[in-house]
């Protein structure tokens, strides 16, 4: 899955998300729980309705 | 990614709606000149994908008894979003998408003026479902997809949807209608400015006749179906501004009632082959295919307008024109259309995985984003480019529907995505 580039803060803003409530360590609880989730805002994105 | 991953991903979001799993390394496989073949000239890849509604490994649908596409335009639109995810030919259902926006006909009106069961058959019946035999327009569509302009628009002249929606079935010779000959100018082919107002006049005098008699009365086993009625057709002389005939000649002779059905053909030959028609079709397919943000380079505008015109009317050399142009292939044209909402809820099944999901969920959020399959909001189509881009629109569609922890935001979630993005849209 490809979107045009994020604007920086919408890229922090992901991150931020990635790693609310503990630091990203990638593990399977922390991908079962936000996997989705940043999946979720990324379609819902504005960069995502580009094409 | 590799380069060439995304240039595949591109012909995949441009040609089709996206890449469901594997497909990109797939196609990637093949080589973008093998890729572009095999989507190209898809009539040599099996066409089942209804065969697979219902069965596991594929999007659901919702219906309460039985599948009736050609009765439910409900179970209709599933079907449809059903091919668009899962089809092996997503250049057929991309382009019979193009023509529903190009030859807007709305559902609403076909069926309040017929019925609920007439209209949907009208719409989006396969042949083999009616009792006529005739396909709904988007059968129609999906038919001439890639194929020839001039046989397109003369089975849209004669289509029942079409018929009902620009209400050439009351056509008389007492009353001509404007409505169908003044679209088929302005929206089908030449385009505002290339003709006048006593041309539509002259065009409705022409259409004349070509009405939709009902053969049979029950409402079940009785359909409508395009007939020449001779006893409705104007027999004089019609006088256009711009060429009917190759030798330059505008005005389409008087006839007898009995031989009275060429006037429309020879207008509508007229229109396809009229100087401003191909342009206009390449431009259109350009934005559709290639950039609605930026001017379209004029030489390959020409240049598919003449392949339009050598080929005698045929869409698909338009298409390889543009596929393997430059510009198609520059990475800096990728990510410069907007989804139709359709699209984008497509390419969203495919992406993020349609497990335990149907795509009745997603009728609603297409409302909501404004693209109700079936029912563009009148006769120009739906305003594309950035009249999509609105506010919260995409992001309702994962709000309402998705029953997949791999579509949907965990419930647990849910309060907790990140404020302050660019456009807000995280916000929701």
């Amino acid at each position: 899955m490809s979107t045009p580039p994020f604007p920086s803060d919408s890229y922090n803003a992901l991150i931020d998300y990635a790693r609310a409530g503990g630091a990203w360590t990638g593990s399977d609880t922390q991908l079962a729980t936000k996997a989705s989730g940043v999946a979720h805002l990324i379609v819902g994105s504005g960069e995502y309705q580009l094409v | 990614m590799a380069a060439r991953d995304l240039l595949i991903e591109h012909l995949l979001r441009r040609i089709g709606f996206g890449a469901g799993p594997g497909e990109v390394e797939q196609y990637a496989e093949l080589g973008y000149a093998t890729a572009l073949d095999r989507l190209i000239n898809y009539e040599s890849v099996y066409d089942g994908v209804d065969d697979l509604i219902g069965k596991p490994g594929y999007v659901l649908l919702t219906v309460t008894g039985r599948l009736s596409p050609e009765s439910n335009i409900f179970h209709a639109r599933q079907r449809w979003l059903f091919r668009m995810v899962h089809t092996q030919r997503p250049l057929q259902e991309k382009m019979t998408l193009f023509w529903h926006n190009h030859f807007a006909t709305a559902y609403s009106k076909v069926s309040g003026n017929t019925s609920a069961l007439d209209g949907t058959r009208a719409m989006a019946a396969k042949a083999s479902e009616t009792p006529s035999g005739i396909p709904g327009q988007i059968e129609l569509f999906r038919q001439y997809a890639v194929g020839n302009f001039r046989d397109l628009l003369l089975a849209v002249a004669q289509d029942p949807a079409m018929l009902v929606w620009l209400d050439g079935r009351t056509n008389v010779k007492a009353k001509p209608q404007e409505n169908f000959a003044r679209e088929v100018m302005e929206l089908f082919t030449i385009g505002v400015g290339n003709y006048a107002e006593a041309d539509v006049y002259a065009g409705a005098r022409v259409f004349t006749g070509w009405n939709l008699p009902r053969v049979g009365g029950a409402a079940d086993t009785g359909y409508y179906k395009f007939g020449y009625d001779s006893r409705n057709h104007e027999t004089t002389a019609k006088d256009f501004t711009f060429p009917i005939y190759a030798n330059g000649g505008k005005t389409i002779p008087a006839r007898s009632a009995a031989d009275g059905m060429q006037d429309g053909i020879d207008l509508i030959d007229a229109v396809v082959r009229h100087p401003a028609t191909g342009p206009r079709l390449a431009r259109k397919l350009y934005e559709y295919f290639v950039n609605e943000v930026d001017p379209a380079d004029s030489t390959l505008i020409a240049n598919m307008a003449s392949d339009y015109y050598r080929s005698g009317f045929e869409i698909k050399p338009m298409l390889i024109r543009l596929f393997v142009s430059p510009q198609f292939t520059d990475p800096s044209n990728y990510f410069k259309r907007y989804s139709w909402p359709a699209e984008f809820v497509v390419r969203s099944i495919k992406e993020m995985g349609w497990a335990g999901f149907s795509v009745n969920d997603a009728l609603n959020p297409l409302i909501t984003m404004g693209q109700q399959l079936f029912e563009p909001p009148d006769v120009s189509g739906w305003d594309l480019g950035e009249s999509w881009f609105t506010s919260g629109a995409t992001s309702r569609l994962f709000s309402r529907g998705p029953r997949s922890s791999s579509c949907g935001m965990p419930r647990e979630d849910r309060s907790s995505p990140p404020r302050g993005s660019s456009r807000g849209r995280w916000t929701a």
